[in-house]
């Protein structure tokens, strides 16, 4: 299912946001790290490796050393060497070095070398195999640029070493120490951190209870955290988020271009992006005079923020121009009444003046985007991972993400809702959470008749009701042309379509709901054979979701989507048939859902009602394969057919 | 709609000595909008359209009054916008050449025409210039206040020193174009071939003579639909009524008539003496690391294609694709040995350099891939390739390699490169070759025994040749057998466990690749009834109809040649019998197009052996054959589908 909300694409370049540039890109920078000259080449002979560390691994870090010293508040060094063995295809990906330059950023060398399984030096890279690109996207522009270093090979197993020297200045988080992602052995990884004698901050270990040793220096303290022989986790569908072995680092305080900010505790780091965001909401006298016209019929306050969103969404695009430190503040309100574009940021901040134009207050929320769920954040080492602007206004404690230019107000979608945002008030940050659906806030309900003739071809009437998290890619879809939409739904009916008598999508101006409709006609939908037909029942609205076998589960089981099927499915039989088999009503409790299947047979017609409805699942591994049977349980009442007999 | 090429020269065109004016004006000028076009809420052709490009104007001409002489190109294109959500189409991006043959951006300008009649220019801070990457810039223009109704319209110049192709013009666009034109300048000392692809005659063809002694000729052609790419289509280009001119010869005034365009011959001869391509695998050529390794792999009195063999192993097994294609290697051949990874290029003109070394007939071949476009057989540029692999000529026999895909046996060439026709980089012998079209042959042969509660124990092989058999061997290594035919035949069976799994690799080239295997499907269950419902196809090439829409416009293509054949024995559960045995059918496409045969046959009272084969004879259907191919689809669909009935005795 194509399930893509119009706005998804934008967010996810690394580049269209600056507190993703320096909260997170890091972090997948420091993933692939790098290593050290002096070393003898048998030290990366591979078969010397433990069997141990071959097990679930695709790659072994052989030596990852990564030194990060604070020269000045706003000034650091990132030295990195990274020998990594790639064992098989799957260790593919860590064969490449995946860096980034910006204005605060900049990579003084990278360096590669390539040995194979016996560790000899096969070669070493040159300055014009690393790769630069820029451009991006042909809705974004900024002075981010990637270095991309590919060593990979096709002789398995061999290694690849990284030397990488970057210099940061001014910065607001200190790059997470990525010891170890999952499908990755760790043969020995050290983290060093290098900070003068007064530079607070705290710290933290994921997944490790690994302590630094410390050593002072004359002017400065050296913090090494040493990792040695971790055993590779397997990589699974569906594990929680933050699986990696990682050191968090979280400063005190922090400089960028003259900004200082005490990044203390959420409250002031939520300060910090307030104040550089402040002041920005001033709109032209005309434009203010415009809000209040607009709003003028509106009765409710919930009214008027609808009119204004809408208003928004129908006069602006999204736009990204992202220049130093606009990857973190935001452009003026009149750029954007101006030009009537702009990225995530600027759109929010348009979206409050003209709220603040009504007298209606309004935060800026800063959050992690995607529909796979954010990275948790940590009081006791708070580090603001986040990729993405949105609005919240409290009178109404009402979300509005304002980079859609379908949604309508209130609806975030799975690409922000449950999670953690920070609120950016004048009194500082506070850490609120999204909305959380509920399986009945994402329904798919359809009422289905189905006509078959001898020959097995149906006729098809369907009306569908999708809201919440499900209904947004119909919505999407509406704004299609018709020929487009015919091709899509029939991919999503999943049979073959001859014609559409009918088609038709509605979609609720003021809350997440769709409703499609459509009359069509199908090639072979029964399967005839000799008298009988067989005619599947929920062919056209099917269970999809299933979990691979799986004897040996190692992490949790955590599946975030939830949502409720309600059907009905009338069949008709064709003249001359009647009804020789169809399956038994059933139903399946577990704690991980209720599954309803029933049948109501009559003379010309068979009725099929099915409701299920399921929650977000989070269980330790020891019950995957409890759910994944009820899974299995459901698709297979989902095959139910009748047998049509001819008299 | 079929798209036919012509090929002519303009000065025979200019021969004629037409002296005509540029007749009719089919679009406005700079600034100027009517009042229709201005009201215009919906193009009537496609009223569904978000946005319509109003008209887009191309003139080309050649300037040899500096000191070098140049290709100047300009353009103009208007565009208006129905609905919000065509404003991604005014996120405008113009990209550049870049480098030392790049290109020049001048006098750019951008306006938007708001619905009510005003012009607002578009100011520079609006636009942007970014690098993409080593070869490529791009000049990003964020076009303000657009609304529904906008008209924006931008013009600009080019400029680059590439007079050999002059700037391709397409008259398709993603968006439904009311009109479209080039028109192209030539001084009398250039002498241009125009490649014509087009679906239908132009609405306007003229030429003329210019005071300055220029010739010019202008294309243009009214109402262009939208051009969408589609599942199942190789490279949207190759649909679009496009023009290019390529440069025949040049006179130097008061001197000689130079051929620039003159012979395959000539091609061949110049692309043997660049350093960047037949330099590299001759005798000079720096690939002796590639050689001692290889060379030690050779033994005395090998056949060709046993040194074809080993060449193509050992190229596979050293030099990783890098996922690019080239035509042209700019660095040494050993520096991709020694990198361990490569693009097309440097890997196949790898293969040309050991198998010459070997004192061999082997020689590069040009092709173009399936995302790049046809090719023009008529006339030697090369501009018209993007990769290369390699031949080997043996006795009247060709023998094509291609190690840009691992365990591809000879005369196999990856996907992409299956493209039509090649062309043999030889000044002695060039000639267009037939490219192999890839064979997609699966097949499935097993048993079953089936139980009362309808669950299946059996073996089953699977098998697979050329194109097919390279891809499981590729994914064979990730995967243990088991996992294999877990994903491959269990892929509609979650519940199917299986054992005793092994891969049979195959002995010679076009023997076939095997994974053989034990199998259980748990039942459906019975629903107390005498009657067991089964359905024993348990895998095939499609389990469905993969063609689900009702409308198609472009050709589909299936990549080659397609044959599946299904073979099951059956032997039934103890204490029941068929309650009806389906008919056997024999069904066939339109002009040899493909089959489908199916057969259900006792043997004796508990066994029954299922038969189900398909074939696709060619590689592309056209649209107009759309509606069969999906009914011969549909009728495989029911095959697979179909269900036997057991009845208790």
């Amino acid at each position: 299912m194509l399930l893509l909300s119009p706005y998804r694409g934008l967010m996810a370049n690394p580049s269209c946001l600056g507190f993703y540039k320096i909260g997170l890109q890091l972090v997948i920078g420091l993933m692939l790290c790098a290593s050290s000259t002096a070393i003898n080449a048998q030290r990366y002979s591979v078969s010397d490796l433990p069997p141990n560390l071959l097990e679930h691994a695709g790659a072994v870090y052989r030596n990852h050393e990564t030194t990060f010293r604070v020269l000045s508040l706003d000034e650091a060094e990132l030295t990195t060497v990274h020998a990594v063995t790639i064992l098989n295809a799957a260790g593919d990906h860590e064969a490449t070095w995946r860096d980034y330059e910006s204005s605060f950023v900049k990579v003084k060398s990278l360096e590669g070398k390539l040995y194979d399984a016996k560790g000899e030096t096969l070669r070493s890279s040159k300055k014009s195999d690393i790769k630069d690109y820029g451009g991006f996207a042909d809705y974004e522009f900024s002075d981010v640029r990637n270095k991309i270093l590919d060593l990979s090979s096709n002789q398995y197993p061999y290694t690849v070493e990284f030397k990488v020297k970057k210099t940061l200045k001014g910065f607001f988080s200190i790059p997470p120490f990525e010891v170890q992602p999952l499908g990755v052995s760790v043969e020995r990884a050290s983290c060093a951190l290098i900070v003068p004698k007064d530079y607070g901050f705290r710290w933290k270990g994921i997944h490790t209870n690994v302590q630094p040793t410390t050593a002072p220096d004359k002017d400065e303290v050296v913090w090494t955290w040493v990792f040695e022989q971790l055993a590779a986790r397997p990589e699974e569908p569906y594990t929680p988020k933050d699986m990696d072995v990682a050191i968090l680092i979280a400063p005190n305080q922090v400089s960028i271009e003259k900004h200082v900010g005490n990044f203390e505790d959420w409250n002031h780091i939520g300060q910090f992006f307030y104040d550089l965001n402040k002041g920005r909401t001033e709109l032209s006298e005309a434009m203010k005079t415009q809000a209040l016209a607009l709003t003028a019929q509106a009765t409710t306050r919930r009214d008027k923020i609808e009119t204004l969103y809408r208003h928004l969404q129908q006069t602006c695009r999204y736009i990204s121009i992202q220049i130093g430190l606009g990857g973190w503040q935001t452009l003026d309100a009149q750029f954007v009444e101006t030009k009537k574009y702009g990225d995530c940021k600027a759109l929010s901040n348009y979206m409050k003046a003209l709220l603040a134009a009504v007298n209606i207050p309004s935060y800026h929320a800063v959050i992690y985007a995607g529909d796979e769920g954010a990275p948790s954040l940590h009081d006791d080492v708070p580090i603001p991972a986040f990729n993405h602007m949105i609005l919240y206004v409290p009178d109404e404690d009402l979300w509005l993400e304002c980079t859609s230019r379908t949604n309508p107000a209130g609806h975030l979608g799975d690409f922000t809702s449950n999670r953690q945002a920070l609120l950016l008030t004048p009194e500082g940050g506070r850490l609120v959470h999204t909305p959380t659906p509920s399986p009945k806030d994402n329904l798919e309900s359809a009422h289905i008749t189905l006509e078959v003739d001898g020959e097995g071809l149906a006729t098809v009437q369907t009306q569908f009701l999708a809201t919440g998290d499900r209904h947004d890619y119909y919505r999407n879809l509406n704004t299609k042309e018709r020929k487009d939409i015919e091709k899509a739904v029939a991919q999503e009916v999943g049979v073959s379509v001859v014609s559409f008598k009918k088609l038709e999508i509605v979609a609720s101006p003021d809350t997440p709901t769709t409703v499609l409709r459509y009359n069509l006609s199908t090639g072979n939908f029964g399967t005839r054979s000799g008298k009988r037909l067989f005619v599947p029942l929920l062919k056209l609205h099917p269970f999809r979701r299933s979990l691979p076998t799986d004897d040996d589960r190692k992490a949790d089981l955590v599946m975030r989507t939830t949502y409720t099927y309600a059907d009905t499915v009338v069949l008709h039989f064709p003249s001359g048939y009647t009804l020789e088999s169809a399956p038994r009503s059933k139903t399946i409790e577990s704690e991980f859902g209720r599954y309803e299947l029933s049948f109501q047979k009559a003379d010309s017609f068979l009725t099929v009602v099915r409701h299920f409805s399921l929650p977000s699942i989070s269980v330790p591994a020891s019950r995957y394969q409890t759910v994944r049977q009820f899974y299995l349980d459901m698709a297979k009442l989902d095959m139910a057919q009748a047998v049509l007999v001819r008299e | 709609m079929p798209l036919k090429t012509i090929v002519c020269s303009l000065l025979l065109v200019f021969s004629n000595y037409i002296l005509a004016q540029k007749s009719d004006n089919r679009y406005q000028k700079w600034g100027q909008v009517s009042a229709q076009d201005l009201a215009m809420t919906s193009y009537a052709l496609e009223p569904e359209a978000p946005a319509v490009v109003l008209h887009d104007v191309g003139t080309t001409r050649i300037d040899d009054s500096g000191r070098e002489i140049s290709v100047v190109h300009s353009r103009f294109r208007r565009f208006k916008i129905f609905k919000v959500e065509a404003f991604d189409q005014s996120l405008l991006s113009i990209y550049l050449r870049s480098g030392r043959s790049g290109e020049l951006i001048n006098g750019l300008q951008v306006q938007h025409i708001t619905p009510d009649g005003r012009i607002e220019k578009v100011s520079t801070d609006n636009i942007f210039s970014d690098k993409v990457n080593e070869y490529w810039k791009v000049k990003k223009m964020f076009v303000p206040n657009l609304q529904a109704g906008s008209i924006v319209e931008y013009r600009y110049e080019v400029t680059s020193t590439d007079v050999f192709s002059l700037y391709d013009w397409f008259f398709h666009d993603e968006l439904p174009v009311r009109w479209s034109e080039i028109t192209t300048h030539v001084r009398p000392s250039f002498d241009y071939r125009l490649l014509i692809r087009a679906h239908k005659p132009f609405d306007v063809e003229e030429k003329g003579d210019g005071v300055d002694g220029s010739a010019w000729i202008r294309l243009g052609m009214a109402d262009l639909y939208t051009m969408k790419k589609e599942p199942f289509m190789t490279s949207l280009d190759q649909y679009r009524t496009h023009v290019r001119f390529q440069l025949h010869t040049v006179t130097w005034p008061g001197r000689y008539t130079q051929k620039v365009m003159t012979t395959w011959e000539n091609s061949a001869r110049e692309l043997e003496q660049r350093v960047d391509f037949g330099r590299q695998y001759d005798k000079g050529g720096n690939f002796n690391k590639a050689w001692a390794a290889f060379e030690a792999r050779l033994a005395p009195g090998e056949t060709p294609e046993a040194v074809a063999q080993k060449a193509l192993d050992f190229v596979s097994e050293h030099v990783r694709w890098d996922g690019s294609y080239w035509l042209l290697s700019n660095k040494d051949l050993d520096d991709a040995f020694q990198r361990k990874n490569g693009s097309t290029a440097e890997i196949n003109l790898l293969l040309v350099a050991l198998l010459q070394k070997a004192d061999l007939d082997a020689v590069p071949v040009l092709v173009s891939t399936r995302g790049h476009g046809v090719t023009y057989e008529e006339y030697p540029f090369i501009e018209q390739f993007n990769s290369v692999v390699a031949l080997l000529r043996h006795n009247d026999k060709n023998i094509l390699l291609d190690g840009s895909m691992p365990y591809l046996p000879l005369n196999q060439l990856a996907l992409a490169h299956c493209n039509r026709r090649g062309w043999v980089v030889d000044h002695k012998k060039p000639n267009w070759i037939d490219l192999p079209t890839p064979e997609l042959n699966l097949a499935w042969i097993g048993d079953a025994v089936l139980q009362a509660d309808g669950s299946a124990l059996g073996h089953m092989s699977l098998s697979s040749t050329g194109l097919y058999a390279a891809d499981w061997r590729e994914d064979l290594e990730q995967k243990s057998p088991a996992q294999f035919a877990k994903a491959f035949f269990g892929e509609h069976h979650p519940e199917m466990v299986c054992d005793s799994a092994q891969v049979e690799m195959p002995e010679g080239p076009n023997k076939p690749l095997k994974v053989n295997f034990r199998y259980q499907i748990p039942g459906q269950g019975t629903d107390g009834t005498e009657l067991i419902y089964l359905s024993p196809i348990y895998d095939f090439f499609v389990s469905e109809n993969p063609f689900k829409s009702p409308r198609r416009d472009f050709p589909v293509n299936f990549t080659g040649p397609t044959r599946a054949s299904y073979v099951m024995s059956l032997t039934l559960p103890e204490g029941y019998v068929v309650e009806e045995l389906p008919l056997g059918s024999r069904s066939a496409l339109p002009d040899q197009g493909g089959n489908i045969l199916f057969s259900c046959q006792k043997q004796d009272d508990r066994h029954l052996q299922i038969l189900l084969k398909m074939s696709l004879a060619r590689a592309e259907y056209g649209p107009e054959q759309y509606q069969t191919l999906r009914k011969y689809f549909d009728l495989v669909a029911e095959k697979v589908k179909f269900k036997l009935v057991l009845k208790k005795v």
